[in-house]
Formats: structure tokens, sequence, C-alpha cells
């Protein structure tokens, strides 16, 4: 049913849920699945920086998560778009514009580094430019494994 | 092992853009073998016009007339929906008195999907996203799908001519 599937991931551990998700939507019929990693940009004193003070770690642990993707047979790719603070939203709604992709699946909790956020800018942001279907995924509160989404 | 089958809730108030979200529903029941629910809500419809009280006349619908017109509309919705489309599909029915939103996120709160559409404008960036699906992004214990208006659709999700998804 889903050819083509964005998932858009911020590299933080809570992310890691979402891309469980999209595992359990893959299907044979699916085509590609494209792990979308915005990397945002800081103009600060006269140099560019990452949103996220840890995102050489982020990058690495989805560059690793890709790769498992890739060794268990998925048709994964990573994009990594890069573009000025605040445009996260729009710049995955164009790559799954291009793709001509079936669903956005995306974390609750977005881009945001506060966790107590419960819904970030991002995803809301998504819901209203998304050229197709976007799944929300819930993200817990604290790190530790929450109940699963109905799946055994 | 799970007994229980996994349970998808959609909203449906009748709209297109509900329309092509149990369009959606229907092909993820489809495909992934889970029960389906169609959950409207539904309160009384009373106002009261300046033109009635100049007239001293309102208008109110007894509670018994609009539980029967959002059964109807629900089960419009299913009929336009299905109409064309191959699956042939049990979808159980509740109508429920109250505020969608809230509506909505408690009926799906066991659900392992809620999904719902959305009136907002794609075409103007600063757009508003409907108010119903904003509180079910806020609220939702599970997963939730907003599926975008038929006109922002890239996947012409036309009731009754395509699917929502590209045909194979």
């Amino acid at each position: 049913m889903f050819d083509t599937i964005v998932i858009a991931t911020d590299g933080s551990a809570h992310g890691d849920r979402a891309l469980q998700l999209a595992r359990t939507l893959l299907s044979s019929e699916t085509a590609r699945l494209a792990v979308v990693h915005v990397n945002e940009l800081v103009s600060a004193k006269g140099a560019v920086y990452p949103r996220a003070a840890d995102e050489d770690q982020r990058r690495t642990r989805i560059a690793a998560q890709v790769t498992e993707l890739l060794d268990a047979g998925t048709k994964a790719e990573l994009l990594t778009p890069t573009i000025r603070l605040g445009g996260a939203a729009q710049a995955i709604a164009d790559v799954a514009d291009s793709l001509n992709a079936d669903l956005i699946i995306v974390g609750s909790r977005g881009h945001s580094l506060i966790s107590k956020v419960v819904l970030g800018s991002v995803p809301i942001r998504l819901l209203q430019v998304a050229p197709c279907p976007v799944l929300v995924v819930p993200l817990p509160d604290t790190p530790a494994s929450p109940a699963g989404l109905g799946d055994s | 092992m799970t007994t229980v089958p996994a349970l998808i809730v959609v909203g449906v108030d009748g709209t297109p853009e509900s329309d092509a979200a149990l369009a959606f529903a229907i092909d993820e029941a489809t495909r992934s073998g889970d029960a389906l629910e169609m959950v409207t809500a539904w309160d009384t419809d009373t106002s009261l016009t300046s033109l009635d009280l100049v007239y001293g006349v309102a208008t109110f619908e007894t509670e018994r007339e609009a539980q029967q017109r959002a059964e109807r509309q629900q089960q419009e919705s299913l009929e336009r929906v299905l109409a064309g489309r191959p699956q042939s599909i049990t979808v159980a029915s509740r109508v429920i008195r109250g505020q969608p939103g809230p509506v909505l996120v408690h009926a799906a709160r066991k659900a392992r999907l809620l999904v719902v559409g959305t009136r907002a404008l794609g075409s103007v960036r600063a757009a508003i996203l409907g108010s119903i699906s904003r509180y079910c992004a806020k609220h939702a214990d599970g997963a939730l799908v907003v599926v975008p208006a038929p006109d922002r659709s890239r996947h012409s999700t036309a009731v009754g001519t395509d699917q929502i998804v590209p045909a194979r």
C-alpha cells in the first residue's frame, strides 16, 4: 500500500520509536523508505552551527539505523537537506513532494529539544503543509520503552 | 501473542476531508487486517439568530433528530467512500454525543491508529490547521494520521474515482 514512506527523524533516542513503527508499515510493496534528517543551521557570531549541540551523535545514530535497515533488505536511503533555522517542516514536506511519498511519519515531539513539549512545532507545521497523509507517533516522556501500539 | 485485533478509529463528519480520512482508514484496515471503527460526534444544533428573535421563533432540533442526522451522515459517508472501491470491509459505527476532538480522542484510547482529515488550506502558507485535527494531535494517546484535504493531496482523493494511494 505504501510505495514510498518518508520518516523524519531528529536523531534522538525518541526518534527510534517512530522508526520502529515505520518498519511495521513496510511491506514488499514498499519501494523505498526515505529517512530524512534535516540539517538545521543557526547563524551566530559569523559562523554557522547545527541546531543541536550533540548533532554529531545524532548523525551517527541515524546512519547506523539506515545501515541496519539496508542490511535487513529495506530500500532505505538517508537524506539530509540543509536549511536555515525554522524551515524543517517545509523541508520535510518538500522531500515528500519530490519523492511522491505516500506517507510521512514524524514523532510528536519533532525537533524539540525541550522534553516537556507534547507536540512540537515541526509536526504541527508538517500537518499543515504536507502533500500526503502524516502519521504522528506519540513519543514518551522518558527514554524508557513505552507500551506498544497494539502490536504484541 | 495478542488475541485482541488491533483497532483503527476514523473521525467521520460528512465533509470531503473526512471522506479522504475514511478512504485512508479503509485502505489501511484492509492492508493490516485491523478492525475499523467510524466515530461521529454530534450535539443538538440550537441556534437563535437575530431574525429568529425578531419573529419569536427558535430553531432547535431534538436530541433524537441530531443523533439520527449524525447516523445518516456517517452512513452516507461510508457509502460514498466505498462506492467504486474494491474492498468489502466490515466497519463498526459509533455515534457519540459531544465535541469532536474529545470524542475522537476518547474513542481512540485503545486504538492503534486514529485517522482524521483536516481543513488546513495548503495553498496558503500561513495555513490554519483544523481545530479538531490539532486537538487530536495534542491529546491522542496513540498514533495519529492526519490526511490532507483533497485539494491539497497529491494523490487525488476524489472519492469514488481515484484511490488515495497509487493504484496497482
